[in-house]
């Protein structure tokens, strides 16, 4: 109850800001353009982008490019989940394959992925693949930390339990270890979605035709700030929506643990 | 021991030669937690083990388990040396060990799930021990949400629903309150006449010990330090002379200041 209230309080504050944020950019564009502070192309207001969106919703552009970006995550996303989680379970039980292959990715970890898009789009075209490519890997490299440490640090004790239960090496695993492992990947799913988004980013902005980083760039080069704005504020809001996801399904999935604990209740 | 064995009876737990070091943290050497150990379980034994703090009860309990291998010597269950960690002993942890995503219900539920035994049967089974440990109204908590006794009692139903043959148990009573922990003493002395299981069982309390056990061994400074057949009937009367004179004996073994452990 307490609780709920608390997250009440907490939504009206945060919409309070947001409301404070964007009145303040559209009071500081109306005082631009009467006293000419800087040139007012640079900084349009909060409503001429709305105008903006309003127009190319109509004519489709605005889904047009949202949508392909909205794929793209999602596939390139889920790829890069579903392998890492894969690899990282063979890691966590084939002590001798992460032996073999943990050098290689400790080698690839450091390389910020998008240094290797023009490698990708050489060897696979500026198709669909090298993009979803490039976002499957940035996940694939963030993510797969989380999910063999999630496997790895299990309790001791814990396996013991399940041992002295009767469990098989394969119980074990999968009723210990990987329930034990669940809150790390969704802490690994949070902090990765930050770099898939900039995969997406980078492989929209280089050699691509649609999507939200090719709407930015064109925009730049037909200084069409509005259309910028726009695209940035439409990937911000994908960003919230996927976020937001994963923290609703974390907090079902992880009942036995999100709500309460506080060090200190206060 | 005086050796009065019943001929039919089976060994449950032999401890031959047992001992385990560890290496100090301070000067690299090496150090013997337990030392030439032996002893031995019968089949449907109550064995209690007294000791002090750090003399090395659960590292005897983590050794019959087989989740660490001892330096020496060796341990046989039902005949069979321990080679790995098996489910062939039951174990109350004294640290609970609850799996904390699953409910109260599911943990207890846990060693039946396991045994692919059906929905219907684990349910039974579970309903059982949550009557029998007296946790009704709180099997949907999960572990975080119970109080040291309430988990206590969530792992000693979790093995008990396993229905093992020989169950181990690390100060499974500590940290419940008295009336509680009467309870539970009657509820597993009840399990223990009416079914064929062995039961290893540590304890802080001299009382529980005597009051508990066919057998009660002090561990002290890393031998074994009496191993005492307690020759009273079932129920025991706490304030009998004899009860009182065993609790004597034993706290004046685990009073003794070392060098007498012979
Ligand atoms: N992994 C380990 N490495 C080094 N020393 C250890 C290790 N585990 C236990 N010990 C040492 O072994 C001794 C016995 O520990 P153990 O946990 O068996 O004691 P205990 O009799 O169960 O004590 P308590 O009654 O407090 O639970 C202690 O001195 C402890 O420091
Ligand atoms: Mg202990």
């Amino acid at each position: 109850m307490k609780k709920r209230k608390r997250n009440k309080k907490e939504l009206i504050l945060s919409i309070t800001s947001l409301i404070l944020f964007f009145t303040l950019w559209q009071v500081a564009t109306y005082f631009n353009q009467r006293y000419g502070w800087f040139n007012p192309k640079f900084l349009p207001a909060p409503t001429d982008i709305i105008k903006k969106a309003i127009t190319y919703a109509g004519d489709g552009t605005l889904w047009l490019h949202t949508s392909i970006s909205i794929r793209r995550i999602l596939i390139g996303f889920m790829i890069g989940g579903v392998l890492s989680v894969i690899v990282g379970m063979i890691f966590a039980n084939q002590k001798l394959v992460e032996a073999w292959f943990s050098p290689i990715i400790n080698l690839l970890g450091p390389i910020p992925p998008y240094a290797l898009l023009p490698i990708i789009i050489i060897w696979f075209g500026i198709g669909e693949s090298s993009k979803i490519g490039l976002i499957a890997y940035c996940t694939f490299m963030t993510m797969l930390p989380y999910i063999t440490d999630g496997l790895k640090n299990t309790p001791p004790v814990l396996i013991r339990a399940a041992t002295s239960l009767g469990a098989t090496n394969w119980q074990i695993f999968t009723k210990v270890m990987i329930p034990n492992a669940i809150p790390n990947i969704f802490v690994g799913m949070k902090v990765t979605l930050a770099m898939t988004f900039g995969a997406l980013m980078v492989s929209e902005m280089l050699g691509a035709s649609k999507g939200l980083g090719y709407m930015i760039i064109n925009a730049k080069q037909w200084f069409k700030m509005d259309d910028m704005f726009l695209a940035i504020i439409m990937i911000g809001m994908i960003y919230i929506f996927m976020f937001g996801i994963i923290q609703f399904v974390e907090h079902i999935v992880l009942k036995w643990k999100t709500d309460v604990t506080n060090a200190i209740e206060k | 021991m005086e050796g009065v064995l019943d001929i039919e009876n089976k060994k449950a737990i032999e401890i031959k030669g047992l001992g385990k070091k560890y290496e100090s943290f301070n000067d690299g050497e090496s150090q013997y937690v337990l030392h030439d150990i032996n002893i031995e379980v019968m089949e449907n034994e109550f064995v209690c083990v007294l000791g002090p703090s750090g003399c090395g009860k659960s590292t005897l309990l983590n050794l019959i388990s087989g989740y660490i291998k001892p330096s020496d010597g060796e341990i046989d269950i039902f005949g069979e040396k321990v080679t790995k960690a098996s489910g062939r002993a039951g174990m109350v942890f004294q640290e609970h060990a609850l799996m904390p995503w699953l409910t109260v219900k599911k943990n207890i539920m846990m060693g039946p799930k396991l045994h692919h035994k059906s929905r219907n049967e684990c349910e039974e089974i579970a309903q059982k021990y949550i009557n029998m440990v007296g946790l009704n109204g709180i099997e949907n908590y999960y572990p975080r949400q119970l109080s040291g006794g309430m988990a206590q009692r969530v792992g000693i139903a979790r093995a008990l629903a396993n229905e093992p043959k020989i169950i181990l148990m690390d100060e499974p009573l500590g940290a419940l309150d008295a009336m509680t922990r009467e309870n539970m003493r009657r509820e597993l002395l009840n399990i223990f006449q009416k079914t064929k299981i062995t039961i290893f069982f540590i304890t802080h309390s001299v009382q529980e010990a005597v009051y508990l056990a066919d057998r009660v061994i002090v561990l002290k400074n890393a031998v074994v330090d009496c191993d005492v057949k307690i020759e009273l009937d079932r129920p025991r009367d706490m304030k009998s002379q004899t009860f009182v004179k065993y609790l004597e004996y034993f706290e004046s073994r685990l009073g003794d200041i070392p060098l007498t452990s012979d």
